[in-house]
Formats: structure tokens, C-alpha cells, sequence
């Protein structure tokens, strides 16, 4: 019993602080609709109720950084713009399962001739999901709510912000933690590693599988493209690749909740049952041509223990060995990210309390009663001098300039230069093999998945910055990486002997993959 | 109380229906999973990773590859492995080996060509059908070995120097 209720928390809580910089993310763009752009600007924004409406869906779905559970206030307000049913599916699909950092990685990571296959076959959904939904259900958009416009300025900064907490404080969050509990109960269903041979290259079922833990499971979109690479790399099953990407990223059960909520259960469900089937047929078409050749499959992957309930026994003490792998598998940048998220809902629940009729928010709309026409709110005669109106049209550009350039710059500072990455790998390396030395399996198990990461962080900041790693240097990293998984599964076995091996070929291959980063001059 | 209004009234039924496929899927991957998961208790580490032909070092590879085209490997434990596969194979992971031994990048790259050149082109030959005998009288696959011969002697005699 401890184990299956440990194992749900511990997974619940994982998920919901790995998802806590998207979830803000999320509420911000859902606050900038709301208080900026405002109804009428939301929907022009996704093409109004023209052709042009599914595509700009996905253009603006894979330049958000958001995830499926960040999406969710993002659709709430699309719903609330009058845009139309399939608009919003089709981006609620689009925006967690790309986005300009995990593509990157993504392309160095696996062949990029089956990632673009893949990001075509995902965006053929999309448009055909949209599609098939506004034609089984025409019409099926509301009439915007009406909303105040928002005067510019200091208050709208202001209306911005305390939209933020209201938007975390709100219904989109229930779905968020409908999803989340959705997690949990996976995670109680599966016994730990059940999903080590579920992805075989010869399982017919791999994607049938895929598909079921997949609806229930929350992923980021970088997760999810590692995932994807290592299924590659071990000669897993493609189809169920293709399944794990559009599902796992795409759907859960908030997702799914929130459309039964908004469209009723029948339409919903023909969607969703829709979806399926068109993501297993690709799924299936898409396995025996994009299948990897000279990969010797494996007999089975761990890719998919995050989906399983993390503890097998806990003999020990559960509150522990909870904490401790919670610790080890947060983030810092992503803990920063959930205290903010729950400062916001903090404040959101404040506001509720102590102002229920909005005061607040209509004190920060309110224009000055002089400057209450409608020319206030294009030339603005109040404020700094300075204090100019954009045409909407610049500020647009700006946000997209930054949008992209923000993912340069994010890409250039999560793939630090070669010579960084062979600093931290060669620290890590030296933690690895002290703790490989004292048998403390635990800390080996910390350590070598950090070490893997920083193995992939190096293919991708050499390809990043025009100086993509040779053959053989990729050939010494993929020994390198191979030898790792060999002592990450002798530690889990607790086999002292294996653990004595691989670690001495582990480090050996270090060494050469150091020489040839560095060849002597 | 809260999640009730927002999902309003009629749709509370759809609710359950949809809760009630969930746990269809949820006991579909439990029995699935838990199946999966009895496999695995009775493979041993190394086969798991390695397959039965699977040349520890590229030494041992090239011995392989040498006694393969001069007829007088065996089949060995591995025998379920046909010597055509066995023979593809090892083109096939002539570049790994290579890249896991001190070998320099001069020789790793020769290496690494002999298998891009003969690698695709044997798993050809395999699909189609053809015979050890046919795959052996490709041009340039004696010349190959015996370039992998010479690396591989040569690179012994530097290891035996450097001991010394």
C-alpha cells in the first residue's frame, strides 16, 4: 500500500514541478490574450473564422514554450475569443509537442530525416483533427465575452499581472490538476519497470500499448523528445515512438476533461477516438520505413520508468526514500518556476477572498473620467511623455523577434561550449567513479543519468555552434554512453561484479572520448 | 464543489463514462505491464545487451572475419546465428569496436569505411537471400580484411611495445 501511494505522490509531485515553467508560461500568454490583445485581438490573432485559422494554429503552437498543462488557460481563453472548436484542439495538440529548443535536440539526437517525417505526420494530425472537427461540428464556436479594453500604460502592466493569479487561481487550473491526478494513477497501475519490454521493435502492440499509458501520462515536450531519440537509438519500436510523441505530449486526462467540459461527451469522444485511430494508422505506417538501420534493438528500456511507480519495495522508510528521489529529480530552474506558481495562486486566492466582485481589476481598467473616450486608448494623453502608442503590428513582430530570439539565446545557454561540457563531465565522471568504488548505489543511480545528459548536451552544443562532432568523436560518445547504461544496469541489480567491470570500461571510454574532444597537438 | 459547477450539470455523467474508459486503459496496461515484466526476470544482463556473436573486441572481430571468408570458422554456441548474419554483423560493428580500443582516428577512419562500403552493401545482399559463398567474392572484401589484419597486427605490436 505504501508503495502504491508513495509512488503516486512521488510521481504527481515530479510532474507538477517539471511542468511549473510552462504552466507560468501558460498563464502569462493566457493574461496577455486576456488584458492585451483582448477578445477581438485573440481571434484575429488565430485568423478569425477563415482558412487561415489551422495553420496559424500550429505556427503559434510551435513557437509557444508551453506544455499540455500550460496549454489548458491558454485554450480557455481561445474559447472565451469566439475561436472556433477545432482552432483550438489543433492548437491545444500543436503548441506541448514542439518547440524550437526540443526540435534542436531532437535533431542531433535521432536521424533528422525520420524527426522531420515525425513533425510532418504530427502536423497532418493536427490540421486533419482541426479539420474533422469543425466539419462534424460546424458553428461550434461561442460569442466572445464582451471585455473591457484595457487603457495603456503602468495599469495595464498591472491589469496583466494580477490577470496571472487570477488565471492560476481559476477553473483551468482544476483540469491541471485533473492531469496531474491522472499521473498518480498511472503511476499506481504500473509496477516499477513494467514498461521495460513494452516497446519492442517487433511488439505489434508497442503502439497499442503506447497509446493507453500515453493518454494518461504527463510529458514535457524535451522529455518527450529524448524519449523519442533513445527509442531510436535502442531500436524500439517507431510506431510507438510516434504514438508516445503526439499522445504523451499532446493529451491527459485535464486535456481530455476540459473538451468533454466545453464540447460535450459525445462529440469529445468521437474526437478523441478519432485521434487515436489516426495517430495508430501513422503510427503503424511510419514503423517499418523510418526503422533504424545497423541499431541492434534492445532487450528492453528504461525510457519508460517514469510512467511506472517508482519504488518496487519499500521496506525501508517510505516519507525517505520519497523525499530523496524527489530531490534528486528536481530541478533548480524548475523549482524556482513552482514558487512562482504558487505565489500567483496564492495571490489569485487572495483576491477571491477578500475582493469577489473584482474591484481590483476594475480599478486597473478604469479610465480617468477626462479621458474616458475612445481616443484614450490610442493616444494615450496621460502618463510620461514619452509614453508612445505601438501600432499593434510592431508589437506583434517584437513579440515574435523575441520569441525567437529568446529560443537562440535559451538554446545557446542550455548547451554550454564543448570545453564547459568536458569540465562538468569530467567532474561528474570523478563523483561516478568514487561512488562506483564505495558500492553506494544510490548515488551511482543520481549520477548516471546526469552523466548521459551532459553526453547529449555535448552533441547538441557542437552542432549548435557549426562545429558538429566527427564520426569518430560520436563514435567514442556513443561507446561512452553505452558503457554507462551497462553499469546503470549492473547498479540497479545491485551486482558488485558487473558494477567492478563496466565501471573501469566506462571510465576507459571516457578517457577516449576526452582524447578525441581534445586530440594532442 | 468548485469542479462540479465548472463542469455544470449535464455533463457529470460524461464524466464518469470517460472515467470508466480510463480505468479500461489502466487495467489493459497493468495486465500488459505486469506480463512484460515476468519476461524479463530470466534473461541474464549481458545477453540483454549483447547478441550471442558479439566480438568482445576488434581483434576478435577480425579473427572472425578472416576465418569466416577463409572457411574454416564454426558455428559455434551461436549456431540459431547463420553465418551470413554473423558475416554482416561484424562489418556492421567494425566502426564500435574500432572506437573501443586504442586504435588512432588514422585507423579508426579506415575502419570505418571498410564497414560503411561493405556493411550496406552485405545487409543487401543478405535480404536478398544470397549465400556466405557470394557475399565473400564481392570485390574488394579480401583486400578489406586483410587492411583490418594489418591494423589489427599492427596495433597489437604497439600495445605488446608500450608494455614493455
Amino acid at each position: 500500500m505504501d508503495v502504491l501511494i508513495c509512488g503516486g505522490i512521488v510521481r504527481m509531485l515530479q510532474a507538477i514541478v517539471a511542468a511549473a515553467p510552462t504552466i507560468v508560461v501558460g498563464w502569462l500568454v493566457a493574461a496577455v490574450m486576456e488584458r492585451i490583445l483582448g477578445r477581438d485581438g485573440t481571434l484575429r490573432l488565430f485568423g478569425g473564422h477563415t482558412w487561415r485559422q489551422l495553420p496559424y494554429a500550429w505556427l503559434l503552437g510551435m513557437l509557444l514554450p508551453v506544455c499540455s498543462l500550460g496549454v489548458i488557460p491558454i485554450m480557455v481563453q481561445m474559447r472565451r475569443s469566439g475561436i472556433a472548436g477545432g482552432t483550438i484542439l489543433a492548437f491545444g495538440l500543436t503548441a506541448p509537442l514542439f518547440n524550437p529548443i526540443s526540435v534542436l535536440y531532437g535533431l542531433t539526437l535521432s536521424d533528422p530525416f525520420a524527426l522531420f517525417v515525425f513533425c510532418l505526420c504530427s502536423l497532418t494530425i493536427v490540421t486533419v483533427m482541426g479539420l474533422l472537427w469543425d466539419w462534424l461540428f460546424p458553428n461550434n464556436w461561442l460569442e466572445p465575452e464582451p471585455l473591457p479594453k484595457t487603457p495603456y500604460g503602468i495599469r495595464r502592466i498591472g491589469a496583466v499581472a494580477l490577470s496571472i493569479c487570477q488565471q492560476a487561481f481559476s477553473v483551468s487550473s482544476w483540469y491541471i490538476l485533473i492531469a496531474i491526478l491522472g499521473v498518480g494513477l498511472l503511476s499506481m497501475a504500473l509496477p516499477a519497470g513494467c514498461l521495460q519490454k513494452a516497446a519492442g521493435k517487433d511488439d505489434l502492440a508497442a503502439p497499442l500499448v503506447m497509446a493507453g499509458v500515453a493518454t494518461f501520462a504527463y510529458i514535457t515536450p524535451m522529455v518527450a523528445i529524448v524519449q523519442v531519440a533513445s527509442m531510436f537509438q535502442h531500436g524500439n519500436s517507431i510506431g510507438a515512438a510516434f504514438t508516445l510523441l503526439v499522445l504523451g505530449t499532446g493529451v491527459n486526462l485535464g486535456f481530455i476533461a476540459w473538451t468533454i467540459t466545453n464540447y460535450r461527451l459525445k462529440p469529445s469522444l468521437i474526437w478523441l477516438s478519432s485521434l487515436m485511430v489516426v495517430v495508430l494508422i501513422l503510427g503503424y505506417c511510419v514503423d517499418q520505413p523510418l526503422r533504424p538501420r545497423g541499431v541492434e534493438p534492445a532487450d528492453h528500456t528504461h525510457a519508460f520508468d517514469v510512467y511506472c511507480n517508482p519504488f518496487q519495495d519499500l521496506s525501508s522508510d517510505a516519507v525517505a526514500a520519497s523525499t530523496r528521489m524527489l530531490r534528486d529529480s528536481w530541478k533548480m530552474e524548475d523549482l524556482i518556476a513552482a514558487a512562482a506558481g504558487i505565489l500567483f495562486v496564492m495571490i489569485g486566492l487572495i483576491q477571491r477572498v477578500v475582493d469577489p466582485n473584482g474591484k481590483w481589476m476594475k480599478w486597473l481598467i478604469e479610465l480617468p473620467p477626462e479621458t474616458s473616450s475612445e481616443n484614450t486608448l490610442i493616444e494615450p494623453k496621460h502618463g510620461l511623455r514619452r509614453d508612445i502608442v505601438l501600432p499593434n503590428w510592431i508589437i506583434a513582430l517584437s513579440c515574435l523577434g523575441g520569441l525567437v530570439a529568446a529560443s537562440i539565446v535559451g538554446c545557446f545557454l542550455y548547451y554550454p561550449p564543448r570545453s564547459a561540457i568536458r569540465q562538468e563531465m569530467q567532474y561528474v565522471q570523478s563523483d561516478l567513479m568514487a561512488d562506483t568504488l564505495k558500492y553506494e548505489w544510490d548515488k551511482i543511480l543520481y549520477w548516471v543519468p546526469i552523466q548521459e545528459d551532459w553526453g547529449h548536451k555535448l552533441a547538441v552544443s557542437a552542432y549548435l555552434r557549426g562545429t558538429p562532432l566527427t564520426r569518430y568523436q560520436k563514435m567514442k560518445l556513443h561507446v561512452f554512453m553505452s558503457k554507462l547504461e551497462l553499469l546503470e544496469h549492473a547498479a540497479e541489480d545491485q551486482e558488485k561484479e558487473e558494477v567492478d567491470k563496466w565501471k573501469w570500461e566506462a571510465n576507459r571510454a571516457f578517457n577516449r572520448l576526452k582524447d578525441s574532444l581534445n586530440p594532442p597537438k | 464543489m468548485q469542479l462540479t459547477k465548472c463542469f455544470g450539470k449535464g455533463s457529470s455523467a460524461g464524466i464518469f463514462q470517460a472515467l470508466r474508459l480510463g480505468i479500461f486503459m489502466l487495467v489493459f496496461c497493468l495486465g500488459y505491464g505486469c506480463n512484460a515484466g515476468k519476461k524479463s526476470e530470466s534473461t541474464d544482463a549481458h545477453e540483454e545487451h549483447f547478441p550471442p556473436h558479439w566480438p568482445e573486441t576488434i581483434f576478435v572481430a577480425t579473427d572472425r572475419l578472416a576465418a569466416l571468408e577463409s572457411g574454416s570458422a564454426e558455428k559455434g554456441p551461436d549456431s540459431w546465428v547463420s553465418l551470413e548474419q554473423q558475416w554482416v554483423d561484424l562489418f556492421r560493428w567494425l566502426p564500435e569496436l574500432a572506437a573501443d580500443s586504442e586504435l588512432s582516428k588514422i585507423d579508426f577512419d579506415q575502419i570505418d569505411a571498410i564497414s560503411l562500403k561493405h556493411g550496406i552493401s552485405m545487409e543487401k545482399m543478405l535480404e536478398q537471400g544470397k549465400k556466405l559463398e557470394q557475399m565473400k567474392a564481392e570485390p574488394g572484401v579480401s583486400e578489406a580484411i586483410a587492411t583490418l589484419q594489418q591494423i589489427c597486427r599492427q596495433e597489437l605490436q604497439r600495445l605488446q611495445t608500450s608494455e614493455q
